[in-house]
């Protein structure tokens, strides 16, 4: 256990802080998300109250995202003009969010403010993702077996949005997108305020807009979304660490074992098919959900705290676990298919083709 | 000079590096620094604060993912796709 001052009374449960870090970090640099939306929820549960949460998440994921961009980068995900385009939106964004938070935080609201919302947007953004992912695992099932290609719905409105002729338009040839400047601050802007409210860089939303808004290829919106998390997170930790909202040591801590994590995580992604990436994303986010809905039920009606409490533990913990299998089985079984060995029919659809 | 050599190179100077990170916030938190650093804000140095927080997060992030990935350039047999 470990305490921190600035939580007085509380003792911090060091293994599963650090737990928490090595499982955020491989999910981060396997789907592209900062990791936020797994943090915040999680060292709530594990003690923190909840604007110290989302100002030391926030602040983790400045320093996480660095570690996986460098690796994407290297891998070429990075299209650097669409994460700055991004980033400027999302800067303004951020600022109205920490606003909104510490308005909350004043009048008491701050627990269920923050839950609530990260709740309604991991479940809208998480069904989503996954049935797009589950329709798109059938269509590549059919094209094995035989059946002709089907074009993904997804694109249509990618390129319905694509098509808007709203100069200025630009060009961003690594994600192989020409889209009009407002769209992309639109999504930018959205993207920024989640990230100040709730405490997270914004990938969990970032990633599926750039994938199913903008239509840019999976693998770049994963190292891109992680540039202009980063960048957006960075501002974040200013505006929280000005408002006292930010346990450094307990950042620095979780860092470290992220740091471990993400390399895996994105070691991953040489070995796997652009659907997985969407399909375990999903899961992840609406696994998430669970938990934070689990905590917000104890945080309105005191009575079930009993069970809500550890549910939420279970669920949030259990989920991050969960996800870190799923990845870990999808590179085991890329590793045996590469090798020759048999994997499972289920499975073939979700793994890539030798390099 | 080898690739192979250069990296190792890289990461003994990063381990070394990050060595001296954790050291300094180790002796931050137990000498009681970065609880004074926290409640700055109130007496109008938060400035100062989220700098500091901002420098060890880019730092340590840096050097996280140069030594992951110099540690990685250590034992694989190819290049990168």
């Amino acid at each position: 256990m470990i305490s921190f001052p600035m939580i007085p009374g509380v003792e911090i449960n060091l293994y599963l802080l650090v737990f928490a870090g090595l499982g955020a970090g491989i999910v981060s640099g396997f789907t592209g998300v900062g990791g936020g939306f797994l943090m915040t929820p999680a060292l709530i549960i594990l003690g923190f109250p909840a604007n110290l949460a989302v100002g030391t998440s926030i602040t983790w994921v400045a320093g996480n995202c660095l570690v996986g961009g460098l690796r994407h980068g290297r891998l070429g995900n990075l299209d650097i003009r669409l994460g700055l385009v991004m980033v400027a939106a999302a800067t303004a964004g951020a600022e109205v969010g920490v606003r909104i938070l510490n308005w909350a935080k004043t009048s008491g609201l701050a627990d269920e403010g923050v839950l609530s919302i990260a709740l309604v947007m991991l479940v809208a953004v998480g069904t989503y993702t996954l049935a797009e992912s589950v329709r798109r695992k059938k269509e590549l099932d059919g094209e094995r077996k035989g059946r002709p290609a089907v074009l993904a719905e997804r694109l249509s409105l990618a390129q319905r949005l694509q098509g808007i002729n709203l100069p200025p338009r630009i060009a961003f040839p690594r994600a192989q997108v020409t889209v009009s400047i407002w769209v992309m601050l639109v999504v930018g802007f959205c993207v920024g305020v989640l990230a100040g409210i709730v405490g997270v860089g914004g990938g969990f939303v970032t990633v599926p807009s750039l994938i199913y808004v903008l239509g840019v290829p999976s693998f770049v919106a994963v190292g891109t979304s992680l540039l202009q998390t980063g960048f957006s997170a960075a501002y974040g930790v200013v505006r929280h660490s000005m408002s006292g909202n930010v346990v450094v040591f307990a950042a620095f801590i979780i860092l470290v074992a992220s740091s471990i994590g993400v390399q895996f995580g994105v070691q991953v992604t040489r070995y796997v098919r652009a659907v997985s990436v969407r399909y375990i994303l999903g899961v992840c986010i609406l696994l998430s959900a669970a938990g934070t809905a689990l905590k917000l039920t104890g945080v309105l009606v005191p009575e079930t705290a009993s069970w809500s409490g550890p549910g939420s533990l279970a669920v949030t913990f259990g989920g991050l676990g969960l996800t870190v299998m799923m990845i870990g089985s999808l590179f085991f079984l890329a590793l045996r298919k590469r090798r020759g060995k048999g994997v499972p029919t289920w499975a073939q659809s979700f793994l890539g083709e030798e390099d | 000079m080898n690739p192979r050599k250069k990296s190792a190179i890289w990461v003994g100077v990063l381990c070394t590096a990050f060595s001296l990170l954790v050291w300094h916030m180790a002796s931050w938190y137990s000498n009681g620094m970065h609880m004074q650093m926290f409640q700055w804000p109130d007496s109008g140095r938060g400035l100062l604060t989220a700098l500091y927080n901002l420098a060890v997060m880019l730092a340590a992030g840096i050097m996280l993912g140069v030594l992951m990935d110099r540690i990685g350039n250590l034992f694989k047999r190819g290049g990168d796709r």
